[in-house]
């Protein structure tokens, strides 16, 4: 079988095309698509935390302001958001599947009045406490632009385009998934191209989270951004412009969330990699490559001193630096083993029973809106086997190739980083909020989408090591069945919803 | 016997996709889509989603929610009893709104823990009014309502003219259930709600025809271009 990822000493550039090529042109249309249609059919408010969300825009967009985060004085909304919760019955739908929004002509004729006699000042008061106003502002900055372009319409049709600005976010994602791809497979690199792009982007987790106001989808972009630019810096080595690139795409995730500050882990495997690479070092070397970590660092800092001005302290950490005692390195370990595996008989519970198939099975597999949209538990059990059997074929596929996935070991570094920082922070971050009140581990699957082009890379490449027939059917079918998961979703959306 | 062309040679991997979607359409989607279930018109406070708070209404009391949403098409109110003992008696509906007055009622011989649903006069137009429940038996019963912190609505509810912070859990529905292809314009008209003029029932259905048959031939031409001519 021929090698299946590229000579690492592989310094010339991919020949170059300006057109795009037409599998991702396919993908590109179906995400698209996709994305539009689940922003138009999940009911206003209705994404993880949207509501507030929503409000962090809008304060900023109206004050240059990010809303305050923990106890503050002010609302946590602005008058208009508030009436407009009140007309469409928004909030008391969130997550409770018996509830509806409100459709009825009368109630928007209701909100389209006050709209239309809007109180001084009604759009500006939602100076918090924002229950996200501790995330940094670059993806609420990035959603003022639909904010501010449809200011004059009612607030449900701001939110429309809002959710429509995800759109070219969902496209560069997949079009990075494709060019990590392309520097990782040499041998049916556009089939390989394929299957990663098309197992990223038709994911459903993925493509409704396009479809909500939501920094995750900033954030899962940036990170495919930075696991393309990573691959190729393992290729061409320290060039500037990558290096750049690397550095501006991690203080970007800093800036982002404070998930993103994970990025610190696969930074540093990146410039360290890229270092012992290069040796022996010159000055300009070594420069280029502390510029690229002073942009990661400028980025964080700036996060770090925004987000502690809105919400005190050090508040940036959301769900990465959560609260509780430290616990122990036992517990963590007792925690990891049973997140992924049935206990032992000698660890003790850690929390309620949640792991690996509620996070990455469920989780990924969908479960939409405010957590209450689910497909039957048979789709999961399905999702949750196939999985098990791909990780089972991609561990003997690693034992059978392990000599040829040696000789690509920066690669295979560069990949372990990215997916290992990530996961080791959100599970360290699990495991302290597990120690205290409310004993929630808040992980959840769309935490995982800055993931998801190393996992679409770990599949192209148990398919790129089936026969060759086989492994183009297995990627296929992966394709088919995502596609067939997002639509099914946007179905079960509409029932949910208005039915 | 001859090779078949190149392009019947790369046909069969999107063959077998596109198969798959149909099996799939025909054996999850078509069964989904002609199911039947409650058609609601409304929700003014759903049921609660953890601990019933229950709203006690003595022989004669009278429970009214305001800021109701009532449809054209409404012609069911249904309430939840909460946990009693004994049977319950008889219940007035009144649902009102200025121009609009529909009573009902339910029959004696409740139980606790039961949905109880009492058939209205169709409101003449979409109006926001009140609905009221009038226990006219001797007997006290026990309504479900909630407290529940995240069951936030605009409306509140009042026993003899006494605003509570409970509220009692309601759902109007239209006569009968249907499924959902018995009714797409409905749907598609409920999802234009609140959007933009040019987001209305036509344009939906335009998307939704984009998304069933652009979606799935884009990723078999993504699959065909990508996988059958490398393999």
């Amino acid at each position: 079988m021929a090698v299946t990822v590229a000579p690492a000493a592989d310094r010339r550039a991919h020949p170059r095309s300006r057109a795009i090529p037409r599998p991702l042109l396919g993908l590109l249309i179906a995400c698209a698509l996709l994305s539009i249609a689940w922003a138009v059919t999940t009911a206003p408010l209705q994404g993880p935390d949207e509501h507030n969300h929503y409000g962090y825009v809008q304060h900023l967009a109206e004050t240059g302001s990010a809303p305050s985060f923990g106890a503050t004085l002010g609302a946590s909304w602005s008058r208009e958001q508030q009436t407009w919760h009140a007309w469409q019955n928004l909030l008391g739908t969130i997550g409770i599947v018996d509830a509806r929004t409100g459709w009825n002509p009368a109630e928007e004729a209701r909100l389209k009045a006050y709209v239309d006699h809007l109180p001084e000042g009604a759009r500006k008061d939602g100076s918090g406490p924002n229950p996200v106003g501790q995330n940094p502002p670059l993806y609420y900055a990035y959603e003022t632009i639909p904010y501010w372009i449809t200011r004059s319409a009612e607030p449900p049709t701001r939110l429309l385009f809002m959710r429509w600005a995800n759109v070219p976010l969902l496209l560069a994602l997949v079009t990075f998934a494709w060019l990590a791809a392309g520097e990782v497979f040499r041998g049916r690199r556009r089939a390989m191209q394929t299957i990663t792009a098309g197992a990223v982007g038709l994911l459903p987790q993925l493509t409704f989270i396009s479809g909500v106001v939501n920094p995750d989808i900033l954030l899962a972009t940036l990170w495919a951004a930075l696991t393309w630019l990573a691959l190729v810096a393992v290729r061409v080595g320290p060039r500037p412009r990558v290096l750049l690139g690397i550095g501006a795409v991690a203080g970007a995730s800093a800036l982002t969330h404070g998930r993103g500050l994970a990025v610190a882990v696969p930074l540093a495997v990146i410039l360290v990699l890229v270092l012992w690479r290069a040796r022996p070092l010159t000055l300009r070397t070594v420069a280029w490559v502390a510029g690229a970590g002073a942009l990661a660092v400028l980025g964080a800092a700036a996060a770090i001193i925004y987000s502690g001005a809105h919400g005190g302290g050090s508040s940036i950490g959301g769900e990465v630096g959560a609260t509780g005692s430290a616990g122990s390195l036992k517990g963590f370990l007792s925690y990891v083993w049973q997140f992924y595996l049935p206990p032992l008989r000698t660890m003790s519970p850690q929390g309620a029973p949640y792991g690996y198939r509620q996070v990455f099975v469920e989780g990924l597999g969908g479960t939409f809106s405010s957590l209450e949209i689910q497909f039957p538990l048979w789709v999961y059990d399905a999702l949750q086997l196939a999985a098990a059997l791909g990780l089972a074929l991609f561990g003997a596929c690693i034992v059978r190739r392990w000599e040829a996935i040696r000789t690509h070991g920066a690669q295979v570094i560069v990949l372990l980083g990215i997916t290992l920082g990530m996961l080791v922070v959100l599970h360290l971050s699990a495991y302290k909020s597990l120690q205290g009140p409310p004993f929630d581990p808040l992980l959840v699957g769309r935490y995982l989408l800055p993931l998801l082009v190393p996992m679409g890379l770990a599949i192209a490449f148990v398919c790129r090591m089936l026969p060759r027939r086989a492994g183009a059917l297995l990627g296929a079918g992966i394709l088919t069945l995502y596609t067939i998961l997002s639509m099914a979703g946007i179905a079960m959306t509409v029932a949910r919803f208005y039915a | 016997m001859r090779n078949p062309p190149p392009i019947v040679r790369r046909a069969w991997l999107p063959a077998i996709c596109a198969l798959l979607m149909l099996v799939a359409f025909g054996a999850w989607g078509i069964p989904w889509l002609t199911k039947s279930r409650a058609d609601t018109t409304s929700v003014p406070t759903p049921p609660p989603f953890s601990a019933v708070t229950p709203i006690v209404l003595k022989g004669g009391s009278k429970a009214c929610e305001d800021k109701v949403a009532f449809a054209t098409a409404t012609r069911a109110v249904t309430l939840l009893t909460a946990k009693f003992d004994g049977v319950g008696g008889p219940l007035r509906v009144i649902a009102s709104y200025p121009g609009y007055r529909g009573d009902a009622t339910i029959a004696r011989g409740y139980g606790g823990e039961q949905a109880l649903r009492a058939q209205i006069p169709a409101p003449p137009r979409n109006a926001i009014g009140t609905l009221c429940i009038e226990n006219t038996g001797k007997h006290t019963v026990q309504l479900q309502g909630t407290i529940e912190p995240r069951i936030q609505n605009r409306s509140s509810t009042s026993v003899d003219d006494k605003v509570l912070t409970t509220k009692l859990s309601l759902i109007l529905t239209e006569e009968s259930n249907r499924s959902l292809a018995a009714r797409p314009g409905e749907i598609l008209g409920r999802v234009a709600a609140f959007k933009p003029f040019w987001v209305g029932p036509v344009s939906l259905a335009l998307l939704a025809l984009l998304v069933v048959l652009a979606v799935p031939v884009a990723v078999l031409y993504a699959v065909w271009r990508g996988l059958s001519s490398q393999e």
